[in-house]
């Protein structure tokens, strides 16, 4: 799935640049993957919407540019008040409340990056 | 580890009390701030930032002559404010809002703390994306000496800066 992802997302970027999230550090880049839920909007990725409503589902992965450095990083929200997270970093990630809250990728103790993820009211 | 660190700030504040404020440190200075918009980091005065939100800065600790000091930041509880490094390239910090609260936030240089600054995570007020304005937060205060702040500090996460990672951890 990752890679279909990332393979429409090379297609597109031919086109246009609608698939790269602008990040904050702009060391690699953040995947969002929409994951439907019963009674919720689902937003597409794999370029991180421009708004997500409470309640909706997602996956969120990000790739180091440099996977020479870094191998693999784990994302978290920077707070669980805004988002939770099953099953791990790489887990279903579910919209609490609204705000504009930010998610952050780190390997090996250091911030690589760090993107906001809007989150509206249903 | 964690003991261990404890001993190693609280020793570097039993220096600063004893021999007063650090000779050589002078200032800080803030550059090429990015993220949330509404963050206001100086280390000269404060931190301030509304739960959830990120930010990150090129900061440089100068010295009273005009040089450049080996410096770092370290949060006192990383659970409120986590303050990492971004990679390649150590002086720029990466500020993540955990949780409403307050923290203390050190300036270390060359290993010593040489200053204590209060850090408010604003518990988020908007209903609505994009307006996460911290104004209404409590005051971050004037920095106080390091020396001040001494006495009362629990030093047991400061230097801790992988409860991120571990947070982040289970891929």
């Amino acid at each position: 799935m990752r890679t279909r992802l990332g393979i429409s997302c090379f297609i597109a970027s031919l086109a246009s640049a609608a698939c790269s999230t602008p990040t904050a550090l702009g060391n690699g880049t953040f995947v969002y993957e929409c994951v439907p839920a019963t009674g919720t909007k689902c937003a597409s990725g794999p370029a991180i919407p421009s708004s997500i409503v409470v309640g909706a589902h997602f996956k969120l992965t990000y790739t180091p540019s440099d996977t020479n450095a870094f191998k693999s990083a784990a994302v978290a929200p920077v707070s669980s008040d805004f988002f939770s997270v099953a099953n791990g970093a790489n887990g279903e990630w579910v919209a609490l409340r609204p705000g504009r809250p930010a998610a952050f990728a780190t390997s090996g103790g250091l911030a690589l990056d760090y993107v906001f993820i809007p989150v509206v009211a249903q | 580890m964690k003991r261990r660190a404890h001993f190693a700030i609280a020793g570097a504040f039993g220096v600063l009390t004893a021999c007063g404020a650090h000779p050589y440190y002078g200032t800080s200075v803030v550059s090429e701030q990015a993220g949330d918009s509404t963050a206001q980091i100086d280390p000269n005065v404060g931190i301030r930032m509304a739960e959830g939100s990120a930010a990150s800065a090129h900061i440089e600790f100068d010295s009273q002559t005009g040089g450049t000091l080996s410096g770092d930041l370290q949060s006192q509880d990383p659970s409120v404010l986590t303050i990492l490094h971004a990679p390649r390239d150590t002086s720029t910090y990466v500020f993540l809002a955990r949780k409403s609260g307050l923290a203390e936030v050190f300036v270390l240089t060359n290993g010593v703390a040489v200053r204590s600054l209060n850090a408010v995570v604003s518990a988020p007020e908007s209903q609505d994306a994009g307006a996460t304005d911290a104004g209404d937060a409590g005051d971050a205060g004037p920095e106080t000496d390091a020396s001040d702040a001494g006495e009362e500090t629990d030093a047991q996460d400061a230097g801790d800066e992988t409860d991120a990672h571990d947070a982040a951890a289970g891929d």
